[in-house]
């Protein structure tokens, strides 16, 4: 009996509740200190920028919180948007100047590609039971290698002037990404919460043991769970192909992966919980950071650079405060 | 009273107020067998952990050789020689027998040094104490239970053990191996160590026991000697009331003609054959053995968790195939786990979600989406009819209690509206009181028309709940007891094997896990097996390979020059590689290496150039290598204090130290070298004369590798330090426990990590002549798939130098090789994901292959 008890102590422990209240005091404190020393960061301007630069990250993000919900994590999500992306972009550019209907190809073509690669990341996860930081780490290699070998390397360019509305359009004043962006989050927040899919990807993350043998096929939901975060890889390499008005196997290289993890710790997201609105949060956090920063060391050399620095402080902050807490109530 | 060995007064410890042991007191003499049993829920744990130190009592006292203790430390309960043998045995499954056994006096010495021939010779002399002939060079993860316990009780010995208290020791034991272990206890006795044996199976006990003590709800009801003791004795006393022979229920099920569930034939080779069953609606049967009867194997072929190979099952009298969980639940067949914690509940999810689990699809709406109000209800309306108590349905169900938890786990099965309900251990970990519930609930259950199986080896259990109980032995059904004759000490002293025991034919159940024995194999296959089993030799057999191949298509792939370019282009790899390696092992995963190089190089570079420094290399591994370390070390402090995963820190710690050099130090790549590093990237070792390339050189960074890579060897070979990173990397918990410094290792380890990478920097800023603040940017999961080619796992434990070498030179070699074979470096990416895809995939496979083997064959 005690025996269990400890074991429930343990994963009370385990499960901070806070992730989501320390990320908006963090968020609050960001707004106010941006306000107070440099409140450019907050004109119409800046801010219609910040709505631009963080979709691409925001829509691997979310592929990333849905792998590792599920108790995986793809680190060839930007693999797979460069790919998805210089495929279509190829298509784009044979295809002349086609018109709507020819974006409408590349959208699906790029679509296809990137749930193509969640196909095979899902069956190396799902059933070749690959563990998905291993299984991840080798297609990344071989999507970035499929990019380059069909490009030789070079940059895909010259798409038709319609294709970049979906990088630089706006629709009802807000830019196309960011729309796309939201209305991803909804489509995710939807799909996690609100479907049985979502709630067997959740139960497949918390315990693989217990969902097999409740019945749930396993297999089929992680290779769900890729195609989803492929897709969703593919969107943002279309925005990228888009706002650049070029493909390349090299965009963003690996430190969008990385980037893309570090806002799902920023989140709190780990196997069988996430929460979206955190996830969104910590997604404008890292971007207001990264503007307002660069705002107010306008000038100084390197300025760029301290948005890394800033994140990787703050991320420590976060863990360790966390990791307090959850020791405080532990104890206490 | 002076000859105790051990003795304990008063003993009473709380939690949350409830009395876990009340006012416990009794005393051990050197080389006594004592027992202790009690149902679940009676202490018994509790007291193994007072006494063992984990622990305090709030009162009480402990007495050894006449020393009283308030509370013991686990340290100083090991140091007056009292040893636990827990249910998990507490070993490290990726070592060897003689490891596990014998490295212990090594570490309790605080030697630094491992001496591996005294290590056997103390494994051998331990195994010889209890006359086992397990072989030393064996991996503890090859062996069946009876001998991992075996490698655990040589362990104890060694460590001049005076009393080792066994919990549970014949859980996961056959017959004969509990015979077998009987035995060795005997012979401990008669050395002078003490045994306190907790069980709760009455008969083991009876015939090992000098005295006997029964807890019950935290007290002790009873101590006596084992002698006046028989078995219907100390079941009341555990109990606390008398075993009514009768059933509690009278209904005998009526015969409806077609049975709801027959089984014909049904045989799954290693566990159990020829069963043939029926099960009727309204019936509750029971199925009971010892472990490696066959009795689980049973139940999860019929829940297709592990189906059977032959014989046939039907259904209301049609014939169904059930070759998987998702068949079985077509046919409305439910089980109930007894591992209720990683089997039957997603611990950290909420008690609603464990309930409608298995009926998501039908509390969607109109929409195909999840309906909140009739998942509320349907929750809600299973808390009610099964009495599950709790503040709100949205806790964690791993807040709540034994008893709660596995009304949880029924209620997800009855929402499912089952015809038949497995329940394996239906109260195993449940409290006396919840207990009783549940065995009402299977009547009431049973009364409402599901068949239900019930496999146990709780006896009181079975003869209260079910209408007929079936015996397995062996594989086959044994015996069949109809309701009427159910007399419990004729069913104990069946399931012991009843008093003249026939020799039992060596069988294991898959759960034993037992050494693969060898099958009818032609030697050759064995012995490709056992050579291809090395990841060593496999990757120097494809980089042989590969090299051959290329060769003979281009000749000038057998040149120094192509040598010595492949052997400066893995270098640096492999120098960060061996830090990644030694946190793989430690059973984490590093990636911020690459920044603590281009950290460390680039700010030694601005430094030293600041100070006009005009001196060689020497100065500028002197400078980076303290900066690294220091940097390695605080995200060691990190690691270690907060116990946080090794992965979220080091992700920050690689956005952070990049920031940090770009910001602060500068943000442009450095041409400009002091006077003694101008030279030095035409640093040859030795050089020669190439056709193509001209003159080439063996650049003399080469020699650190080859220093580094013999000094990581003998670290991970010959000191306590390496030995504890793999011990650590199994089982961090168990490391402690061992008295490896856990913390001091895991410092020590992120500290070599930050040298490394400061090394690896300036070794590669040196010879490229050029210092960047962007080095190895975006590189580190090259690297980390360098290093899992060679071998290592990301689960912790394993992993060679050798093999990080062999994996970050073979994936240099294909690079090379592909051009020289006239393939365009455009291409080269794509081979080598497709190589990485492949080395992921094919230990996978196998596992899997071995895995279905195990089962089946």
């Amino acid at each position: 009996m005690h025996a269990t008890k400890a074991f429930a102590d343990r994963i009370r422990r385990r499960v901070p509740k806070n992730e989501l209240g320390l990320l908006v005091v963090a968020f609050v404190a960001g707004v106010l200190f941006f306000g107070i020393v440099e409140p450019r960061v907050f004109n119409g301007r800046s801010i219609g920028t910040m709505m631009v630069q963080l979709p691409e990250i925001g829509l691997m993000a979310l592929g990333m919180m849905v792998t590792i919900i599920a108790g995986g994590i793809d680190l060839s999500i930007n693999a797979t948007s460069n790919l998805a992306a210089l495929i279509a972009g190829l298509v784009l550019v044979d295809a002349g100047d086609g018109g709507v209907g020819a974006i409408g190809i590349a959208v699906v073509i790029a679509l296809a590609v990137g749930a193509a690669t969640g196909v095979l990341n899902g069956l190396l996860v799902g059933y070749v039971a690959v563990p998905p930081i291993l299984a991840t780490l080798a297609t990344l290699t071989l999507f970035r290698g499929i990019a380059v070998g069909i490009t030789k390397g070079k940059t895909v360019t010259g798409f038709p002037p319609v294709f970049s509305a979906i990088g630089h359009g706006t629709a009802l004043g807000i830019p196309v990404p960011f729309v796309l962006f939201l209305s991803a989050c909804v489509l995710v927040y939807v799909l996690l919460v609100r479907t049985p899919f979502g709630f067997r990807a959740r139960m497949l993350g918390s315990s693989p043991r217990a969902a097999r043998f409740s019945g749930i096929d396993n297999r089929s939901i992680t290779m769900k769970v890729y195609i989803v975060s492929g897709l969703l890889g593919a969107l943002a390499g279309l925005i990228v192909m888009s706002r650049t008005n070029s493909a390349a196997y090299e965009y963003g290289t690996r430190t969008y992966v990385l980037l893309a993890i570090l806002i799902t710790v920023f989140a709190g997201i780990r196997p069988g919980h996430g929460n979206i609105v955190a996830l969104f949060l910590a997604v404008v956090y890292l971007q207001l950071l990264s503007t307002g920063f660069q705002m107010l060391l306008a000038g100084v050399r390197g300025s760029a650079f301290f948005k890394d620095f800033a994140w990787g402080v703050l991320l420590i902050a976060f863990i360790a405060v966390n990791a307090i807490a959850r020791r405080r109530k532990h104890t206490g | 009273m002076a000859d105790a060995l051990l003795r304990v007064e008063h003993l009473s410890k709380r939690f949350a107020g409830v009395a876990a042991l009340d006012d416990v007191g009794f005393e051990i003499g050197r080389g006594e067998i004592r027992c202790l049993i009690g149902e679940n829920g009676s202490g018994k744990s509790t007291l193994i952990k007072v006494i063992s130190g984990v622990h305090a009592p709030d009162e009480g006292a402990i007495v050894i050789d006449g020393r009283e203790y308030a509370a013991l430390t686990p340290i100083e309960a090991i140091r007056q020689g009292i040893e636990v043998i827990y249910q998990d045995f507490a070993l490290f499954t990726n070592l060897t027998v003689a490891e596990n056994i014998g490295i212990n006096a090594t570490i309790r010495a605080g030697r630094a040094l491992v001496d591996w021939k005294s290590v056997y010779a103390a494994a051998r002399e331990g195994l010889r104490r209890i006359g086992s002939t397990i072989p030393l060079g064996a991996r503890v993860a090859w062996l069946c239970a009876a001998d991992r316990q075996l490698v655990a009780i040589a362990k104890a010995i060694l460590r001049d053990a005076r009393l080792i208290i066994m919990d549970e020791p014949t859980t996961a034991l056959t017959g004969r191996e509990v015979r077998h272990l009987l035995r060795v206890i005997g012979d401990l006795q008669a050395r002078g160590i003490a045994i306190l044996f907790v069980s709760h199976k009455l008969d083991e006990i009876r015939e090992i026991a000098q005295n006997v003590m029964v807890f019950r709800n935290g007290r002790k009801v009873l101590d006596d000697a084992g002698a006046n003791l028989d078995t219907a004795a100390m079941a009341f006393h555990m109990t606390g009331r008398h075993v009514h022979t009768g059933a509690i229920h009278a209904a005998a099920p009526a015969d409806e003609g077609v049975p709801l569930l027959e089984v014909k034939d049904l045989t799954l080779s290693r566990a159990f054959r020829g069963v043939s069953l029926q099960l009727n609606r309204h019936e509750v049967l029971g199925i009971t053995g010892l472990l490696g009867s066959g009795r689980t194997e049973l139940a999860r072929a019929l829940f297709g968790e592990a189906p059977a190979e032959r014989g046939s099952i039907s259904i209301e009298g049609r014939a169904v195939r059930i070759d998987g969980i998702t068949d079985a639940i077509a046919q409305q067949i439910g089980y109930v786990p007894e591992d209720r914690l990683t089997e039957g509940l997603f611990l950290d999810q909420s008690i609603d979600d464990n309930i409608v689990v298995g009926v998501i699809d039908r509390l969607v709406g109109s929409l195909p989406l999840l309906h909140r109000k009739k998942r509320k209800r349907t929750a809600r309306e299973w808390l009610e009819r099964l009495h599950i108590t709790t503040p709100s349905g949205a806790n964690p169900v791993g807040t709540l209690s034994g008893g709660n938890q596995q009304r949880v786990v029924l209620a997800k099965w009855l929402a499912r509206d089952p015809k038949i309900l497995i329940l394996a251990g239906p109260t195993v970990g449940v409290d006396v009181g919840s207990k009783a519930e549940i065995h009402r609930l299977v009547r009431d259950l049973a009364r409402r028309g599901i068949g239900i199986i019930v496999i146990s080896d709780d006896i009181p259990e079975l003869v209260h709940t079910c209408d007929r109980i079936i015996l397995m032995r062996d594989g086959v059904i044994a015996r069949e007891f109809r309701q009427q004759e159910n007399r419990e000490r004729e069913l104990n002293a069946e399931l012991i094997g009843g008093e003249p025991r026939p020799p039992v034919p060596e069988r294991r159940g898959i759960d034993a896990r037992t050494v693969q024995e060898p099958r009818t194999r032609s030697v050759l296959h064995t012995t490709i097996e056992k050579f291809t089993a090395s990841r060593e030799v496999v990757l120097l057999l494809i980089l042989l390979a590969l090299s051959l191949t290329v060769g003979i298509v281009n000749p000038a792939f057998f040149s120094f020059a192509t040598l010595f370019e492949i052997a400066r282009s893995s270098l640096v790899a492999c120098i960060m590689g061996f830090g990644v390696l030694m946190v793989l092992i430690s059973g984490g995963v590093d990636i911020s290496f690459v920044a603590l190089a281009a950290m460390s190089s680039y700010t030694t570079h601005a430094l030293l150039m600041r100070l006009g420094y005009q001196g060689g290399i020497g100065g500028y591994f002197l400078v980076a290598i303290a900066l690294g370390t220091a940097a390695g070390l605080s995200m060691g402090v990190l690691v270690a204090s907060l116990r946080v995963p090794v992965f979220h820190v080091s992700i920050a710690a690689l956005t952070l130290w990049y920031g940090f050099t770009l910001f602060f130090i500068g943000a442009s790549q450095n041409f400009a070298l002091p006077d003694g590093l101008v030279g030095y990237y035409a640093n040859a070792l030795f050089s020669v004369e190439d056709p193509i390339a001209g003159r080439t050189g063996l650049h003399v960074s080469v020699l650190y590798l080859v220093v580094i890579a013999i000094g990581m060897w003998f670290v991970l070979t010959y000191t306590v330090f390496g030995r504890g990173l793999y011990a650590i990397g199994n089982n961090a918990a168990v490391a402690e426990r061992s008295g490896y410094h856990v913390r001091r290792i895991t410092l020590v380890t992120f500290a070599l990590v930050g040298a490394f990478a400061a090394i690896a920097g300036v070794t590669h800023s040196g010879y490229s002549r050029s210092f960047n603040p962007m080095l190895f940017y975006g590189r580190e999961l090259d690297v980390l798939a360098a290093v899992i080619i060679g071998g290592a796992a990301v689960s912790g434990g394993q992993g060679s130098v050798s093999g990080t070498i062999l994996g970050v030179v073979l994936i240099e070699a294909i690079g090379r090789s592909l051009i020289m074979v006239g393939i365009t470096a455009d291409w080269q990416t794509l081979v080598v994901g497709l190589v990485l895809v492949a080395f992921v995939s094919i230990p996978a496979l196998r596992e899997r292959h071995a895995r279905s083997h195990a089962e089946s064959g």
